[in-house]
């Protein structure tokens, strides 16, 4: 008896000790980087879905397709697969939100104001008429070919928007507007989004003087949509009335002059989607009041925040100016480096990566153009002129922001204009160009940038022509140093050809830059290419 | 008249001789088969001093005629034989056709003496008090100075009250004239007149209680019943001893109840069967727990006999009715108030001499025997208790309806409905598909037919009353011991386990049945092992039980394990490893006897249990088909930690450190323990750590295979350590006293305090009379589901978590379950969803893709399925009912809200709706000019746009059957897995079927008409289906057989 009994207390006792231990060491630990949001393509940045994929889907906002519009919308769909394709173009049709009746008012630095007083309910502060979405448009994409479509073509409206759904994967889709009034001028070239989002982060805003900046917001849904916007500006944040609790009816549009609440030198947009989900470009525009900006810009705002940014194109220079915007909408302190990286290292040095302190919904500005007030006549500039460069925007602490670079170009440059483009946080090896080209007006340069720290990459272009792939002379088997960059100007390899989608393949994950100048005149715009969701790289803050 | 003479019958037409100067008496004696007292009993009839008594002596079919010995007693008698014995009452209502002029009858049995003053006395006393009905004292044969009984009193349902104690010393305390309700049956004076008026005695009552019938109707007709205890009369009480203990009590009971049903006007009817009805039910209750099983037959015996003889007891009704002279309300004024029953059992009086506990002090066995049947008491107070608390506890699921959450779907089909989906070979599920259906279908409708169609009852009898009836299993699961007070631990211990309240929280059905079943299970198993003390092996001799077969242990363990298989398929799985574990225990205590038995007869059941569910079994077992159609989906990683498991802590019941009592309670057999209980508490105890260990894996994710739910894998351990804790009570009663005064005396005393610690976490948890269950569900945020009523038949889909989601459901991954109800909120269909081979799977294929962003129309793809709604719980039920959240991933919701043709719907907080616009009904009309892709599957679907295609056959002719007009150069579309089953006539011609999609039921209708589609079952599936059904009687019949075959003194658990 005492055997059996030693033996079932020792056997039983031990099994549920055990356990206990065992599950007590197994004690999960918090998980600190949840709060993180997964950068994935397609969500992070617009991303070509894999050729095997069932249907493609984007989602391209902004612009207007009436006439003498101030964003005349084209959409230019690139079909890179060996497959023909179909796709389904559903206009939404939208308008201007009115304007606020009461002037903006100032904030005190740092605090956070509601212009107008606070709301006094929920009830919605502006809608929009519901307008019946026009019937889809039907069109083929042939293999290897890209095509236009100009929204004006298919819908009359002050507010433009279009839903392109394709039977396939392989497929990119960007948009260009064109400012076409009698005192606009100007076009830019942005992709559309391959996804509809609850927030979006527009770091860089101008509603200065001569300058309109108008956030279109597309509702692709059924139903409706509500939106708050929160606008940050360097005396604080502010939430107009008009801008809160906005409506956007189930599959329309509505454009919004943030500038008619508020003038400020620079600000920052937060786009909180409280119902439904939306997609948000911004069009800033300029009129030449302030003789640094000219143009028109496009682009999305940034669905999710990143820890890392890429910029891989640069310059400053006579007459270019160069900006960095670093916005944290999180709820906590973001320490930033912002490290530009020159071309030959070995003789252009490496310069101290710009380092940012950024409260919760602040953003900070990293103006690369500015003299360094430690250059003399034997020390050099932090970013010496005429030096190309790629950009790397990294979160030191994980806390993660958007950043957007802009460009402006201004006399004594030929071609004038400002662009302003999200960084890519991610690479890939392959990127689609659906827009753009060559010809006696535009010059297209493509800047590639080698994400990968210790191999180089070999990188292949090819446009697509006539329906063939059609590998560009020259541009075949070029190496980017691990790390390195490298510009090409595309009308050296290419004759004239207008409208030329251009993909680039790499052996590596890389970042593909695409920069669109008019030859005279205003016309400027630079963007991050469209990447193919394989094979995808969400590079490491803390890397190098 | 006609004088007769001593052996000559008794005239029919002419009465007897009287004396002239006395109210004529006539003493009448039923004889029947009379021993030798007999001549004593007549000669004190002779001997009376009456001068005007007559005796008349029916003799009701004696073996051996009595004529002689009546002669040679009372020469003066008249003998009347009969052809049959019809029992004491019809017998003596001879008197009433063979005597004219009497004023008197007095109605004796063969085996009474009188006083020689008797008659006079009864006589006297009945002209003083003007008494219609006299009784005398009945004091005992053989000693006259022990009273057996003077007059009864009777309380409203029929049960007496005695005034006096039976054996009590007559030193004349009870002499006084009195009123009664009855007087003593074996010598009865009444009055001729009156008992002609109600016809003699109740001829359908054939012994016992004849008396009780013939005083209650005496008091209908307004007479007086007095007991006049100055006459004394022996009795021998002959006719009890005659007919045994058991067929008196039956016979009894049933008399008792005719008595009720007849002697009461209507209101006072309703309100005695009513009361009688309470009693009987809680008669049942007591005679189970005692394990009485013959008393549970007395008392269904009293009704069905009764209910057999309704015209009978119509036409005696109406015979009171014709004499009642006084109201039901004044022939209560006389009854005792309250139930002489209960207060008898609250005395201890209930049964002397029919319980069996008291039997056993009889018997001999002394002290133990007297101590154990004052813990019938206890017994009986815990169960009250326990009762209170369970119905506390589930006041307002018994009141207001159980809430259809989680597992418990609502019983919304009636139960030929059911019956219809086990026959039809249909199932609706999903997509649809041919796959056999659920014998729960087919058992809960024949239940249904049962209850009257009532299945909300049912439901909430198949739901909250697993709890008590686990706890019943629990309370016979260690009966073989012999004590009591194991059986009461093993009760407080298993009821008041977190697990079935916890259960009920999360709407957890299986797991309650489960609870319900486990320590049947566990008893079964014991006894199949034939070890002591469920068997004789190892048993001390004398006090071994006997063995029994263990095929019909098997048999009734696989009859078990079927009928938890019926909810909980996993059932037959767990039965093995049950046994397993209990002979790994034996293994483990160094006593491995009748492991193998046990592993043996689970196996015979599992298989049994496989076979009695065929052919629904072959769609879970066969190969293909997932393990989670068997196990349940399997939910993510668990955040219950092993401690937790410990206490049983899945839910919001169970926290430390009151959560530790069970293991303290059950670990006092592992130390003070000898023998068969160390054997037997160290099984439960591997039981409990098998148990514990497996829930601990499948809380932690470890294993990527299904497995069941974490509660149902603890039922098992929850059973062990009950088993393990009674068998502490055991050894405290009789390995202690072998130890000396130390550390097991403290330890059985911390054992106990444990018990009673444990207690409350359920009583605080019995406060807010739902056992934390959701206040509401579902049903009342998707009313406009339910309410859609534009005929266009449709289905929704449900994505979510395992355990929020209302019905069972398919894999989807990511610890999701995907499921599809018609028209509205679940049903028992959807309960059980079997393998998704087949087309279902194209509904996760399809949110695979929208998952993968593959498209952003998937209510595109998912329209030719006929999904017009995605519903996504994520809490038990919607706000304001549950607060816990049990979230999809996010990535879900973003795919769900990033679909271009998903429209969200307002509902409350805890519940996502989706519109799909791109719709059209499950049974549509496709015109010809829309090409329908015959391959591609669902992709086939993304470019069409068929929200506009109407809705036809939009009547239904009944189960599967539709009908309506289709027009010419239509493709009727029927969305649901393709079968050559479906069949299409237009205009009476049959339609050849097409495969739409590549998986759907399409018939291309060139010219239109009056068209009718439905699904033909094949015969053989109804022939299937018989064998089935047989094969459960044949199984229930022979283990019910074996059961009843056994001796009730028997005990066992089973």
């Amino acid at each position: 008896m005492r055997s059996s009994r030693l033996t079932s207390l020792v056997l039983l006792g031990g099994l549920l000790a055990g356990g206990l231990v065992l599950d007590a060491a197994d004690e999960p630990t918090p998980d600190t980087t949840s709060s993180t949001p997964a950068v994935r393509a397609g969500i992070a940045m617009p991303a070509a879905k894999p050729a095997s994929t069932l249907s493609s889907t984007w989602y391209c906002a902004g612009g207007t397709a009436s006439e003498g519009g101030m964003a005349d919308h084209v959409l230019l769909i690139a079909n890179p697969s060996d497959e023909p394709r179909r796709a389904t173009i559903t206009p939404l049709l939208g308008s201007f939100a009115e304007p606020p009746s009461a002037p903006e008012d100032t904030a005190e630095p740092g605090a956070t104001t509601t212009t107008a007083g606070a709301p006094t309910s929920t009830a919605p502060t502006s809608t929009t008429t519901t307008l019946p979405p026009p019937e889809p448009t039907i069109v083929d994409l042939p293999a290897q070919s890209g095509i236009d479509v100009a929204l004006s073509d298919l819908v009359d409206a002050p507010v433009a928007s279009a839903i392109v759904e394709v039977d396939g994967g392989e497929i990119a889709v960007e948009h260009q507007i064109t400012d076409e009034r009698e005192d606009g001028g100007g076009r830019a070239t942005a992709p559309c989004s391959s996804t509809a989002a609850s927030e979006w982060s527009f770091p860089w805003g101008i509603t200065a003087r001569g300058a309109r900046e108008l956030l279109v917001f597309m509702n692709p849904f059924p139903d409706d949509a509500t939106v708050d916007i929160l606008l940050a500006t360097d005396e604080g944040t502010r939430e107009p009335r008009r801008l809160q609790n906005l409506v956007v009816r189930g599959r329309t549009s509505l454009g919004v002059f943030i500038d008619d609440d508020t003038r400020r030198d620079h600000l920052s947009a937060q786009v909180v989607v409280g119902r439904g989900r939306l997609v948000v470009d911004r069009i800033q525009t300029f009129n030449g009041t302030d003789p640094t900006y000219e143009g028109i810009t496009l682009g999305l705002g940034a669905p999710t925040a990143a820890e890392v940014w890429i910029f891989p194109d640069g310059n400053v220079d006579e007459g270019i100016t160069e900006q960095v915007v670093v916005y944290n909408a999180s709820e906590e302190v973001a320490e930033i480096d912002v490290v530009v990286r020159l071309d030959d290292p070995d003789t252009n040095g490496v310069p101290e990566p710009f380092e940012l302190t950024i409260a919760p919904n602040r953003f900070s500005i990293v103006n690369l153009h500015d003299p360094d007030p430690g250059a003399g006549p034997d020390v050099p500039e932090r970013i010496p002129k005429g030096v190309g460069h790629s950009i790397v925007v990294e979160s030191l602490n994980g806390v993660p922001v958007s950043a957007e670079r802009v460009v402006t170009r201004s006399e004594p440059n030929t071609n004038l204009g400002v662009s302003a483009t999200l960084g890519a946080p991610l690479a890939a090896p392959t990127w689609y160009f659906p827009g753009g080209g060559v010809s006696s007006e535009r010059e297209t340069y493509l800047t590639i940038f080698n994400a990968s720290a210790d191999a180089i990459a070999s990188v292949d272009l090819t446009a697509l022509v006539g329906g063939e792939a059609v590998p560009v002379e020259g541009l075949q088997g070029i190496e980017v140093p691990a790390g390195g960059r490298l510009a090409i100007k595309l009308s050296d390899h290419v004759g004239d050809g207008d409208d030329l989608p251009v993909v680039v393949s790499a052996s590596g994950p890389v970042v593909v830059e695409r920069g669109l100048y008019r030859v005279a005149g205003r016309g400027t715009s630079l963007s991050m290419g469209i990447p193919l969701a394989v094979d995808v790289l969400v590079p490491d803050p803390l890397s190098g | 008249m006609e004088p007769h003479t001593p052996g000559t019958d008794a005239s029919i037409d002419e009465p007897l001789a009287t004396h002239p100067t006395a109210p004529a008496v006539v003493a009448v004696v039923v004889a029947r088969d009379p021993g030798p007292w007999f001549e004593a009993a007549m000669g004190s009839l002779a001997d009376q001093d009456y001068p005007n008594l007559s005796i008349l002596v029916i003799d009701a079919h004696s073996a051996d005629e009595v004529k002689p010995r009546v002669g040679r007693a009372t020469p003066g008698a008249f003998v009347r034989r009969l052809d049959e014995d019809p029992g004491f009452g019809a017998a003596a209502n001879e008197v009433l056709e063979v005597v004219e002029g009497a004023a008197f009858y007095l109605l004796c049995h063969d085996d009474v003496a009188l006083e020689p003053d008797g008659v006079r006395l009864l006589v006297e006393e009945a002209f003083r008090s003007n008494a219609a009905v006299v009784g005398p004292k009945l004091v005992d044969w053989h000693d006259p100075r022990r009273l057996l009984q003077v007059g009864q009193g009777m309380d409203r349902a029929g049960y007496g009250v005695p005034l006096v104690e039976r054996g009590e010393l007559d030193q004349s305390q009870h002499d006084a004239v009195r009123d009664v309700f009855t007087v003593p049956g074996p010598c009865t004076l009444v009055r001729a007149d009156l008992f002609a008026e109600i016809g003699g005695f109740d001829e359908g009552i054939s012994d016992f209680l004849d008396d009780v019938s013939l005083c209650w109707r005496a008091h209908v007709a307004g007479a007086r019943v007095i007991v006049a205890p100055e006459a004394r009369v022996r009795h021998r009480d002959e006719l009890a001893r005659g007919r045994g203990h058991d067929e008196r009590r039956r016979l009894q009971a049933r008399h008792r109840l005719r008595i009720v049903l007849t002697c009461y006007g209507p209101l006072g009817l309703a309100r005695a069967v009513l009361q009688t009805l309470v009693l009987n039910v809680a008669e049942i209750v007591y005679a189970l727990l005692a394990g009485r099983r013959k008393r549970v037959g007395d008392v269904v015996h009293a009704w069905t006999w009764n209910l057999r003889r309704l015209p009978e007891l119509r036409d005696a009704r109406r015979q009171v009715k014709a004499f009642r002279n006084v109201p039901d309300s004044e022939v209560r004024h006389g009854m005792s108030r309250g139930s002489a029953r209960l207060s008898q059992f609250l005395r201890g009086q209930i049964g002397k001499g029919e319980d069996r506990f008291t039997g056993l002090a009889r018997s001999g066995r002394g002290a133990a025997g007297v101590l154990r049947s004052g813990t019938l008491r206890a017994s009986a107070t815990v169960w009250a208790g326990v009762v209170l608390v369970l119905v506390a506890g589930s006041r307002h699921l018994l009141t207001r309806g159980v809430p259809a959450v989680g597992e418990m779907v609502a019983f919304s089909l009636s139960p030929v409905d059911l019956l219809r989906s086990w026959a039809s070979g249909w199932r609706t599920a999903g997509l649809g598909s041919g796959a056999p259906a659920p014998t729960a279908f087919g058992l809960l409708g024949a239940l249904g037919l049962a209850s009257a169609g009532a299945m909300g009852v049912l439901r909430t009898v198949l739901t909250v009353g697993m709890i008590p009836l686990g706890a019943l299993c629990a309370y016979r699961l260690p009966a073989p011991t012999g004590s009591r007070w194991a059986q009461i631990t093993c009760l407080l211990v298993y009821v008041t386990v977190p697990l079935p309240y916890n259960a009920l929280a999360a709407g957890r059905w299986g797991a309650l049945v489960l609870y319900a079943a486990a320590p049947l299970v566990l008893g079964i198993l014991a006894s199949a092992s034939q070890v002591a003390p469920f068997g004789p092996v190892g048993a001390a001799e004398g006090t071994a039980p006997p063995g029994r077969s263990w095929r019909g242990r098997a048999l009734a363990l696989g009859l078990v394990t079927a009928l938890v298989a019926t909810i909980l398929p996993v059932a037959v799985v767990l039965v093995v490893m049950v046994a397993v574990a209990l002979g790994l225990g034996g293994v483990i205590a160094l006593n491995p006897g009748g492991g193998l038995r046990m592993i043996g007869a689970a196996l015979a059941a599992s298989v049994l249990a496989v076979v009695l569910h065929l052919p629904w079994s072959l769609d879970l077992i066969l190969p293909g088909a997932p393990l989670s159609s068997l196990t349940g989906v399997s939910r993510p990683e668990g955040v219950s930690d092993l401690a937790s498991l410990l206490r049983f802590e899945v839910g919001p019941l169970g926290s430390a450190p009151l959560g530790w009592c069970f293991l303290v309670a059950a670990a006092l057999p592992l130390l003070i323990g000898r023998a068969e209980r160390h054997t037997w508490a160290v099984r439960g105890w591997t039981l409990a750590v098998v148990s514990f260990g497996a829930a601990w894996v499948v809380q932690r994710g470890d294993v990527s295979v299904a497995l069941p739910e974490v509660d149902v894998l603890l039922v098992p351990a929850a059973a062990g350590l009950a088993l393990a804790a009674a068998m502490g009570v055991t050894a405290f009663e009789v390995d202690l006293p072998g130890y000396r005064f130390g550390w097991r005396q403290i330890a059985s005393g911390l054992a106990a305090a444990a018990v009673v610690a444990g207690v409350v976490p359920v009583l605080g948890a019995s406060f807010d009379g739902r056992w934390s269950m959701p206040a509401g569900d579902h049903d009342r945020a998707l009313a406009f589901i339910d309410e859609e009523n534009d005929d266009a038949p449709f289905r929704v889909l449900w994505v979510g978590d395992p355990a929020a989601l209302p019905l069972d459901g398919w894999a989807l991954g990511d610890g999701l379950a995907y499921a599809t109800t018609d028209e509205g909120t679940p049903t028992l269909e959807n309960r059980w969803v079997g393998s998704d081979d087949g087309s279902t799977r194209l509904l996760a294929d399809a949110l695979t893709l929208a998952r993968s962003g593959q498209t952003a129309r998937l209510g595109r793809l998912l329209a030719p399925m006929g999904v017009r709604y995605v519903v996504v719980p994520e809490r038990l039920a919607p706000d304001p009912f549950a607060n816990e959240e049990i979230p999809v991933p996010p990535e879900v919701s973003a795919t769900l809200a990033a679909q271009l043709d998903l429209e969200p719907v307002d509902v409350p907080a805890g519940l996502t709706v989706f519109r799909n616009e791109a719709f059209f009904p499950t049974r549509a009309g496709v015109p010809a000019s829309v090409d329908l892709p015959v391959t591609g599957g669902i992709s086939g679907a993304l470019p069409l746009d068929l929200s506009d295609m109407p809705a036809i056959l939009t009547g239904t002719d009944g189960h599967l059957r539709w009908s309506g007009p289709v027009d010419d150069d239509t493709t009727v579309l029927l969305s649901a897995s393709h079968s050559g089953s479906w069949h299409l006539e237009v205009d009476g011609s049959s339609v050849d079927s097409i495969e739409p999609f590549g998986w759907s039921t399409g018939f291309y209708v060139a010219r239109g008409g009056d068209a009718t589609l439905r699904f033909r079952t094949s015969p053989l599936r109804y022939a299937a289906l018989a064998v089935q059904a047989l094969a459960w009687l044949w199984v229930a019949r022979t283990v019910l057989r074996r059961r009843l075959d056994r001796s009730p003194r028997s005990g066992g658990p089973a």
